[in-house]
């Protein structure tokens, strides 16, 4: 027989509890929790207690749910500013893979362990505590990329988070061809065997370190999945009882090909298809009838009625958009007409506050509103929204019976206190980032405490990190983007300093 | 004379014009001078700073610094009621909402000390007006220039001064209360500041003759303040631009836009900052031919310079009509905070992402542009060589940044890292004047949580205040909502 759990007092901060629908604040609460369970919120908790948390000045939130997490470090940083003029970069066709992307050079299946790794521990100590996988995917498959599928299980099992993981699968991909041409291959038999492979891995591996992980099933993209494979899948996830997640509307490209190919928009396409449902995650849902690009007319805006009907949920990644110049239109819309949205780090930095805060401000600028894109609804689709996307009632909320997934924020700064005195929820959205996270409990384990990572090995995790970026540099060095060599693009900010004989 | 060297992993010297990256070199500083920047050092030091792995970077020049507990915090998310001002208010000074001399002091050296701690190490101060005023407090300069000098800051400092108030009548129309006398003595005495503080601090602190909003100016008023500014051989200061409502007004009341008509009575010049300049005829909300620059042509043809504060107004839902734009037609630009948390690498981000935004371009409003504004661009705006820059007679105005967080990640590019990646918080040492003001994320010899507290005890004095003298009659609750219900505790 195992001892009961110990039971955990977080004791005297600002406590974001949840009530009869909706988070609340507490001053001055407590939150206690046992093992992977939350007892008790509120104030004068009177049954016994093994160890307390002071969590005076602090807040003391829900984990964040980070619910369309790239699966590694980022390489758009590198990529943001090109300096030759590129139209297939912006948002027409972001996505379009050179082909000769992905040709085995590069990095191996260590180092995408490494960045995996890398991604995953940034993301928890900036508060993630549940996030849902997204590889960047290309087009080769994906199965092997970070090793066999239990090292990729243990991979994540090690960061201590919660998470949601699939192995993408799609029967076709998008190709930027040396002309300047684009063109959309169909590979059937490659999405057939991803899907078969993807059910595997969802079936054996759902449940995984004490249930902490969760599979899911993923077709990449739309207009990179055929119809008949997207019903296939569609079946399958009922069969297994799984979500699933896919990438549509994202550029301007794939909005236009889906038009060409089916006559409808990327969004009308999946739900006549039957596909969209409230256990689908639609990524990123960006280029609808309603954004101004798509030249709809004023004020049509079908696709949103659709998704309301559907069930679906949206996943918000603005941060990652935004660098390339766009934006959805709009985060409020889809929140007010009562679609569940979530939000996501696509990108480099794994900081869900930047994501809130950019989700808010984007919002005011796109419906010319100070009122829409609040704290309150960004706060809420990193937490609620992300928790009703993954259909948990136990996640995304301080509550009794919640999942032990907590995070205390240090309000007693120059750059929060005022701020953070009338209301912490706008100090966190308007003003915080990410290493303002002091404390991290997943499930129940303290996973940062004071800022710091104790039995993480830092310098292991940023050799591995480092390693990662030199080689995946010297693999894109030799690629091709459309008829051009990448490096062609990509300058850096300033030039390099001359010494005094290069200047002379 | 005490010789202190920097050893960084990234340095961004400056060398033929322009900003340039050293991996793994030095920066030497003797007081309050660089002496060298370069691979390495063979002369004798004083003290080392090691900095190995980090940025090491011109401190910022924000020109359009918050220098009191923010107000506009207070409204995110809502209307802007809770900061209405009433007919009574604007004409018999009812509801005056002024600091106690104590408040003074806590509002101004806590915003010092956040814009230092956010790397701000030259800071054009800009303050909140009390609704009832056609001045600022009388005490709020010297508070500021004292605090200035007390905590380290490179400080231009004004006193500012309107002609009208704005309000809104029992009829929700807006109106304006003019006295051109009270605008007059708060010229003289703006003046009197000037020559009260031009120079103080061994040269840390400068003046500016700052006529407070362009709206609420008579053309009378700004060309009186701007012989005075050129008399007195200090920039000028306005605010102007910063909603459609000031454009129309102006296009009604003078038949110009308001650039037209600052430059009809000789107001620009390369000792102007216009702050914010978001309408203009380029705006596509002022209803102007689509790609009209002429407003944009004069600006710059005249070498005056646009302050741009992107967080705040991207808050109240407004944008520059082209960040690009305004560069590429040679107009110098210069990024402010404006609003707490007063962090200049959210306002480089935000720049680059409205800007990016409104011309539909990734490849514009890059990183490059958006660091050479908050540096050079904001010298330039001062009309000075020696700080936005790291090199040999450049003050040594230096910020040290720990990219080696998780957040940030390996880093390919520092400058791509630190506008798209970084916080504010990731600003270790902040040296200004030669002198360390903050070190490992710390004031030394500030005693911060009190000062802290003091500014949180202020700015929850404020609120009580605009709610109790607020014109709509709503309650606070109404005026300032929270953004989840607050559940007290039993008393």
């Amino acid at each position: 027989m195992t001892a009961p759990p110990k039971v955990t007092l977080i004791d005297g901060g600002v406590v974001v509890g949840y009530q009869q629908g909706g988070h609340v604040i507490l001053p001055a609460g407590q939150v206690v929790y046992a093992g992977d369970r939350i007892l008790f919120v509120g104030r004068e908790y009177a049954g016994p207690v093994d160890e307390r948390i002071d969590a005076r000045g602090k807040l003391v939130i829900p984990g964040l749910i980070n619910h369309h997490m790239a699966f590694g470090i980022h390489m758009q940083l590198y990529r943001l500013d090109a300096t030759t003029p590129n139209s297939y970069n912006a948002s027409l066709g972001m996505g379009v893979q050179s082909e000769r992307a992905y040709h085995g050079d590069g990095p191996q299946a260590t180092d995408w362990r490494a960045s995996a790794a890398f991604a995953m521990t940034s993301a928890l100590r900036s508060g993630t505590t549940t996030f849902v996988m997204v590889p960047n995917y290309g087009s080769h498959p994906y199965r092997g990329r970070v090793g066999s599928d239990q090292e990729l299980v243990d991979c994540v099992g090690g960061s201590g988070l919660r998470a949601y993981l699939a192995l993408p699968h799609m029967s076709g991909a998008v190709r930027g061809k040396p002309d300047g041409t684009i063109e959309w291959v169909q590979l059937d038999a490659q999405g057939w065997e991803g899907l078969e492979q993807a059910v595997e891995f969802a079936r054996s591996h759902n449940g995984a370190y004490g249930d902490r992980i969760r599979t899911f099933l993923f077709p990449y993209q739309a207009d990179n999945c055929s119809p008949a494979l997207l019903r296939a899948t569609h079946a399958a996830a009922r069969e297994l009882g799984c979500l699933l997640k896919i990438h549509t509307a994202q550029y301007l490209l794939d909005f236009h090909e889906v038009i060409r190919r089916r006559g409808k928009t990327p969004i009308e396409y999946l739900y006549d298809l039957g596909f969209l449902g409230p256990e689908v995650s639609v990524a990123h849902a960006i280029f609808t009838q309603r954004h101004p690009w798509t030249a709809y007319p004023v004020g049509a805006d079908g696709d949103t009625q659709r998704l309301v009907e559907s069930g679906a949920s949206v996943a918000h990644c603005p941060v990652v958009y935004a660098r390339n110049g766009f934006v959805l239109h709009s985060f409020s819309n889809y929140v007010r007409a009562g679609i569940p949205v979530s939000l996501g780090t696509d990108t480099s930095p794994h900081d869900m506050f930047m994501e809130m805060r950019t989700a808010a401000l984007l919002c005011k600028l796109t419906e010319a509103d100070a009122t829409a894109g609040t704290a309150r609804e960004v706060f809420d689709a990193a937490t609620l929204g992300g928790a009703r996307a993954l259909q948990r009632d136990d996640l995304g909320r301080l509550a009794p019976g919640a999942k032990s997934d907590i995070v205390l924020v240090g309000l007693e700064k120059t750059h929060l206190a005022p701020v953070a005195a009338i209301d912490p929820i706008k100090a966190l959205v308007y003003c915080a980032n990410g290493d303002d996270v002091d404390t991290v409990i997943v499930d129940g384990v303290v996973r940062v405490a004071n800022g710091k990572m104790p039995g993480v090995d830092l310098d292991r995790l940023w050799a591995g990190a480092e390693l990662f970026n030199a080689r995946l540099r010297a693999s894109v060095a030799q690629l091709y983007y459309l008829n051009q060599p990448v490096t062609e693009f990509y300058e850096p900010a300033f030039p390099t300093w001359q010494s005094e004989e290069e200047t002379a | 004379m005490t010789r202190t060297l920097i050893q960084g992993g990234w340095i961004v010297g400056f060398q033929q014009g322009h900003h340039a990256i050293l991996r793994d070199g030095v920066v030497v500083y003797e007081d309050d001078c660089i002496v060298h920047v370069g691979a390495d050092y063979a002369g004798a030091v004083d003290a080392v700073i090691l900095a190995a792995g980090k940025l090491v970077a011109p401190g910022f020049v924000n020109i359009h610094a918050l220098a009191n507990v923010d107000l506009q915090t207070l409204v995110l998310d809502t209307n802007e009621d809770g900061l209405a001002t009433s007919e009574a208010m604007a004409k018999h000074g009812v509801g005056e909402l002024e600091f106690r001399t104590d408040q003074l002091a806590a509002s101004a050296r806590f915003s010092l000390l956040q814009l230092l701690k956010g790397g701000s190490t030259t800071i054009v101060e800009i303050t909140a007006m009390a609704p009832s005023g056609f001045e600022t407090s009388r005490n709020e300069a010297p508070a500021l220039a004292d605090a200035a000098g007390e905590l380290g800051a490179r400080l231009y400092v004004s006193h500012k001064f309107r002609a009208g108030k704005r309000y809104l009548n029992s009829s929700g129309v807006w109106r304006y209360h003019w006295d051109p006398a009270a605008a007059q003595a708060g010229l003289d005495y703006a003046q009197e500041i000037v020559g009260r503080y031009e120079g103080a601090y061994g040269d840390r602190i400068r003046t500016m003759i700052f006529p407070y909003q362009f709206d609420a100016c008579t053309p009378d008023l700004l060309a009186a303040a701007k012989a005075a500014a050129v008399q007195l051989k200090v920039p000028i200061h306005l605010h102007v631009a910063q909603s459609l409502f000031e454009f129309h007004d102006c296009l009604r009341r003078h038949g110009k836009t308001p650039v037209q008509l600052l430059d009809s009575i000789g107001f620009l010049d390369e000792q102007a900052i216009l702050t914010h300049l978001i309408y203009t005829t380029l705006h596509p909300a002022a209803g102007y031919p689509v790609g009209d620059v002429s407003d944009l042509q004069i600006v710059a043809g005249r070498g005056a310079t646009v302050a741009h504060c992107p967080v705040v107004y991207a808050r109240r839902n407004r944008v520059l009509g082209s960040f690009a734009r305004y560069r590429e037609l040679g107009i110098n630009v210069g990024l402010g905070t404006d609003t707490f948390p007063q962090d200049m690498i959210e306002e480089m981000r935000w720049a680059t992402l409205g800007g990016k935004w409104m011309d539909r371009d990734a490849n514009r409003a890059t990183a490059r542009d958006v660091f050479n504004a908050a540096t050079l661009g904001g010298a330039q705006a001062l009309g000075r060589r020696d700080i936005g820059r790291l090199a040999p007679g450049a003050k040594a105005d230096i910020i040290i940044v720990d990219l080696h967080r998780l957040h940030n990640g390996p880093v390919d590019d520092p400058i791509k890292t630190l506008v798209y990646a970084a916080a504010g918080s990731d600003i270790e040492t902040v040296i200004v004047d030669g002198r360390t003001v903050v070190a490992d994320g710390k004031a030394p010899g500030v005693d911060e949580d009190a000062l802290r507290e003091a500014a949180v005890a202020a700015h929850r004095w404020q609120l009580g205040e605009l709610a109790a003298r607020n014109p709509t009659g709503k309650p606070a609750g109404v005026l300032f909502p929270t953004s989840y219900p607050v559940i007290e505790g039993a008393p």
